[in-house]
C-alpha cells in the first residue's frame, strides 16, 4: 500500500482515539459494535442488518428484538441506505450524540475503504479465490438472514391478523415487486385500522 | 474536468433524499452522474460499482463515496457520504425522537405491531433475493445452514462466522460453478 493510504489509517485512528477519550464507555462500545458491523457487512447494507441486531439484541442487550424490529421499520421509511437504522440505535441509546456516532462508525469505515482501493480495483478484480472467498460469505449471510426471519417472525407475528399482514406484505414484495417504503406506508394505514 | 464541491454537495444530497431501497438505485445514480453530469466516464463508474460491491459496508454509500473520491479526493470522499447520509439522517432522528416520545401512545403501538410484521416479510424478502442469487448449490446450502445453526444455538461471535463462511468459500467454491 502506498504511504498515503497509512497516513488515513494514521489520522483516522487518531481521531478515534481522541473521540474515544472524551466518550462515555456505552459510545466507545456503540462504536465497536458498528465499525465491527461495517466492516463484516460483505454484500451491502442488508447483511449489515444481522450483524448489528445480533451485537445489539443478543449480546450486549440494548434492545429488544420488537424495538430493533421497529427501528428497521423506520430505517426503511427513510430514504437512503438500510442501515441508517444505526442512527435510530444510537438516538434511542445516547440521544443526538450516539445517532452520530453510531451513523459516522456505521458509513465511515466503508467509504475509507473505497478511497484506499480505488486505485488498486485493477489488481485483484479478476481474482477467483477473492470471488469464492466472497460467495461464501455472501452464503453465510443466507444463513445469519434465515435466523432473522425466525426471531422477527417470533416478535412480530403474534397472531392471526399480524400473520395475514406479514403474508400480504411478503406477496406484495415477491410477486408485484412493490419497493418497501410504500408496503411499509401501507403497513402502516392498515395497522391504524386492524390494531385499534 | 473540476468539479467544484458544492455542486457535488448539491447532486449527491438530491441523490440522499430520492434514493429508496437497494442496488437497483445504483443505475439511477449511474444515469445522474455519468450521463446527467457527465462527471465521470462509463467505465470508471462501473468499475467503482464492482469495487462497491466487494467492499463491505452499504452499497450506495460505497458508490457515492466513490464518485466524491474520484471527483476530488478525500474531501469529496467524505463530503458525498456526509450528503448522501444527512437526509435520511435528519429524517430518522425526527421519527426516532417522536417514536420515544409517543411510542406508548395506542395509536403508535397500534401502527408498530403492524410493522413488526411487514418488517419481518421485508427481511424474508431480502433473504430470498440474496439466497437466490448466492445459494446455488450444495455447498451454498450447507455454508448457510451451519451459519445458521453457529448464530442460533452457539451465539458465535459474527467476526468468526464471517471468516469461517469466508473460508469455505475460499476452499470449496473455487471453479466450481464457473464464475462465483
Amino acid at each position: 500500500m502506498k504511504i498515503r493510504y497509512w497516513i488515513v489509517i494514521l489520522v483516522a485512528a487518531g481521531a478515534l482515539v481522541a473521540v474515544a477519550s472524551f466518550a462515555a464507555p456505552l459510545e466507545v462500545e456503540m462504536a465497536y459494535v458498528f465499525v465491527k458491523a461495517a466492516l463484516l457487512a460483505f454484500g451491502g447494507g442488508f447483511a449489515a442488518v444481522p450483524l448489528i441486531q445480533h451485537e445489539v439484541v443478543n449480546v450486549y442487550g440494548w434492545l429488544t428484538t420488537k424495538q430493533f424490529a421497529d427501528g428497521v421499520a423506520l430505517g426503511q421509511i427513510t430514504p437512503g441506505p438500510i442501515a441508517i437504522t444505526a442512527t435510530f440505535i444510537g438516538y434511542v441509546l445516547d440521544g443526538m450524540r450516539g445517532a452520530l456516532i453510531a451513523t459516522a462508525a456505521m458509513f465511515l469505515p466503508g467509504a475509507l475503504l473505497m478511497g484506499m482501493l480505488a486505485g488498486a480495483y485493477q489488481r485483484f478484480r479478476g481474482s477467483r479465490q477473492l470471488q469464492a472467498t466472497l460467495k461464501g460469505i455472501l452464503a453465510g449471510f443466507v444463513g445469519m438472514l434465515g435466523v432473522m426471519v425466525v426471531r422477527f417472525g417470533q416478535a412480530g407475528v403474534t397472531d392471526v391478523p399480524t400473520a395475514l399482514l406479514g403474508a400480504a406484505a411478503l406477496v406484495g414484495l415477491t410477486v408485484f415487486k412493490v419497493q418497501p417504503v410504500y408496503v411499509i406506508l401501507v403497513g402502516v394505514a392498515v395497522s391504524v385500522i386492524l390494531f385499534r | 474536468m473540476k468539479v467544484g464541491l458544492l455542486a457535488l454537495a448539491r447532486t449527491i444530497l438530491y441523490l440522499g433524499m430520492t434514493t429508496y431501497g437497494g442496488p437497483a438505485m445504483a443505475w439511477y445514480i449511474k444515469a445522474t452522474v455519468v450521463k446527467k453530469k457527465g462527471w465521470l466516464p462509463e467505465e470508471q463508474f462501473m468499475e467503482g460499482m464492482a469495487l462497491a460491491q466487494m467492499v463491505p459496508g452499504p452499497t450506495m454509500v460505497n458508490i457515492v463515496s466513490y464518485v466524491g473520491y474520484r471527483l476530488r479526493g478525500w474531501p469529496g470522499l467524505l463530503l458525498s457520504m456526509a450528503c448522501y447520509i444527512a437526509p435520511s439522517f435528519i429524517l430518522l432522528t425526527i421519527l426516532t425522537a417522536i417514536y420515544l416520545a409517543y411510542g406508548e401512545i395506542p395509536l403508535v403501538r397500534s401502527i408498530f405491531k403492524g410493522l413488526a410484521a411487514v418488517v419481518a416479510a421485508l427481511i424474508v424478502h431480502a433473504s430470498f433475493g440474496l439466497g437466490k442469487s448466492v445459494v446455488t448449490n450444495i455447498t451454498t446450502v450447507l455454508i448457510a445452514g451451519l451459519s445458521s445453526v453457529m448464530l442460533l444455538f452457539f451465539r458465535i461471535d459474527t467476526v468468526l462466522l464471517i471468516l469461517t463462511a469466508g473460508a469455505l468459500g475460499f476452499l470449496f467454491l473455487r471453479d466450481k460453478d464457473g464464475k462465483a
